[in-house]
């Protein structure tokens, strides 16, 4: 059975671009457009791995992963931050939140393939 | 500038300094006419100071009034200028607003339906490719496909022309035994036609029997007889001799002519074998040779595919662009924003207080580099260069 992804991110073209990377991969993929969208549609899901963005409108991506922390269910699911941003102290803040790696955009199929199957969950 | 005591001409002097000079010259006792003189020119003195404070009053009067006249010429001439330039708060700025947002708004609508589009192209090759393979699989299946069943046709049907061969051979030593039974009658002719001879012989020997047997008289009747049977017999014999030469004549006949249409047979035979080994191979690699380059096209045409889709992949995550662009976008729109609201501000503050500030440029441009996010943006802050943010840039906590 494939394992599934949700990719949070305010462009439409990225949760495509990184969507098609994931199915092309062999994952299941779903798609939350912010921070709150995403929560809702985690509800009843079985998610192995989260790609989100940092800045978006509603929900930043920080604070989208400090919520999921609190969550019982996705404690312990791995984050991916995927952004523009590579200043040093933004990081830092990712890291403190929770998330397990960075990726600044634009991104190399391959290499953000690397990176989901170093930390999907089994 | 106010204008002072300094040394300058005063008329009311004029008259003083005459009457001291006339009465110093005209007037004796000289001590009385100095008295007069001196105090004629204090009263002439004191005549210009009171003139002099009374035109400097003047004067400063006159520079206020211009001052004030001045004043309220350059504020309503700045309060003019402000409202000639309020469309750049109620209008400029809101229309770069609106026209960097529709840029924005397009740019991403045509963005993601190209990227919905080659996403779908994509897709679509890799199924062809998929398909393909699997129709290039039954072409190609060891077991099933298509050229292993030419194959397997190839070695049943050269089985079946082995067969048919051992079976002409099979033919052919039939006709060596045909050929045999020629012999064979050529003998029972030779044999048919000793028998004639020998009755021939008997006859003769019979006859001259006979005339023995009548030369001896009466003691040879009986013998008479015997020689006259066997001479019938040998007559007998010597037909039957014949008619069996006729017959071995007839069969001969018949077995060289069979024997004659079974090699003709077996020519056509062998010859209608070699032609259908030659046919069947013939057909049958033709149909492997289509098969093999319908395969390789095929092959082509999955390469060529698995390409086309690898490189539709490249262009949907170099569409990646647009989020940089729209991030970008999103700044300049907030920035020409706060531009806009704070030029409005300044302005109402100078018509509600007369007090004249400038925008807080300093501040907007402190604003605008601190939402920087990308590497190409703070490059263009700092004046450098443009730093593209690396694609290689992942970091595992």
């Amino acid at each position: 059975m494939a394992k599934t992804i949700l990719i949070v991110d305010d462009s439409a073209s990225v949760r495509q671009v990184v969507g098609l990377v994931l199915k092309g991969a062999g994952y299941d993929v779903i798609e939350g457009c912010d921070g709150k969208d995403a929560l809702a549609k985690m509800t009843g899901q079985k998610i192995h791995l989260i790609i989100s963005d940092v800045n978006m409108p509603n929900m930043d991506g920080i604070a989208f992963v400090k919520a999921v922390k609190q969550l019982p269910n996705y404690k312990f699911t791995p984050i991916i931050m995927l952004t523009t941003e590579s200043q040093e102290s933004k990081k830092q803040e990712g890291q403190a939140a929770g998330a397990k790696a960075w990726v600044v955009k634009p991104f190399k199929p391959e290499q953000m393939l690397v990176a989901v199957e170093k930390l999907v969950l089994p | 500038m106010k204008p002072g005591f300094g040394l300058r001409y005063e008329p009311a002097l004029l008259p003083a300094v005459t009457g001291a000079v006339a009465l110093l010259w005209m007037a004796r006792p000289l001590l009385v006419a100095a008295c007069l003189a001196l105090a004629l020119l204090a009263v002439g003195a004191m005549l210009a100071v009171l003139s002099s404070r009374r035109w400097q009053r003047e004067i400063d009067r006159f520079g206020e009034r211009e001052a004030g006249r001045q004043h309220a010429i350059d504020h309503a001439q700045l309060a003019g200028y402000l409202s000639g330039l309020e469309p750049i708060a109620t209008k400029v700025a809101p229309s770069w607003v609106g026209n960097l947002t529709l840029v924005r708004s397009q740019t991403e609508t045509a963005i993601v339906q190209l990227t919905e589009r080659f996403a779908g192209m994509a897709q679509r090759l890799q199924k062809s490719v998929t398909d393909s393979k699997g129709a290039a699989g039954n072409l190609d299946d060891e077991h099933g496909g298509l050229v292993s069943t030419i194959s397997r046709a190839q070695t049943e049907l050269n089985s079946l022309l082995t067969a048919l061969r051992e079976a002409l051979k099979e033919k052919e030593r039939i006709l060596d035994h045909t050929r045999h039974l020629v012999d064979f009658t050529r003998e029972l002719r030779q044999m048919s036609q000793e028998v004639t001879a020998v009755a021939e012989r008997t006859n003769l020997l019979a006859l001259n029997a006979s005339i023995e047997a009548a030369r001896a008289g009466d003691y040879g009747r009986g013998f008479a007889v015997v020689a006259d049977e066997v001479r019938k017999l040998s007559v007998v014999s010597s037909d039957t001799g014949k008619r069996m030469g006729d017959k071995v004549t007839l069969v001969n006949d018949a077995i060289t002519s069979t024997f004659k249409f079974a090699e003709q047979s077996t020519t056509n035979d062998v010859e209608a074998v070699e032609q259908s080994e030659a046919s069947v191979n013939g057909v049958l690699n033709s149909l492997l040779g289509i098969t093999e380059a319908v395969l390789q096209s095929a092959e082509q045409m999955r390469n060529d595919s698995a390409g086309i889709q690898g490189e539709i992949e490249d262009a949907i995550v170099h569409l990646q662009f647009q989020d940089r662009v729209s991030q970008i976008l999103g700044h300049v729109i907030t920035s020409v924003e706060h531009f806009g609201a704070e030029f409005a501000g300044k302005a109402a503050t100078f018509q509600e207080t007369g007090e004249l500030r400038l925008p807080a440029m300093q501040a907007m441009v402190a604003e605008l580099e601190a939402s920087y996010t990308t590497a190409e943006q703070r490059g263009v802050g700092s004046g450098a260069s443009s730093v593209a943010n690396s694609p290689e840039e992942i970091t595992f906590f």
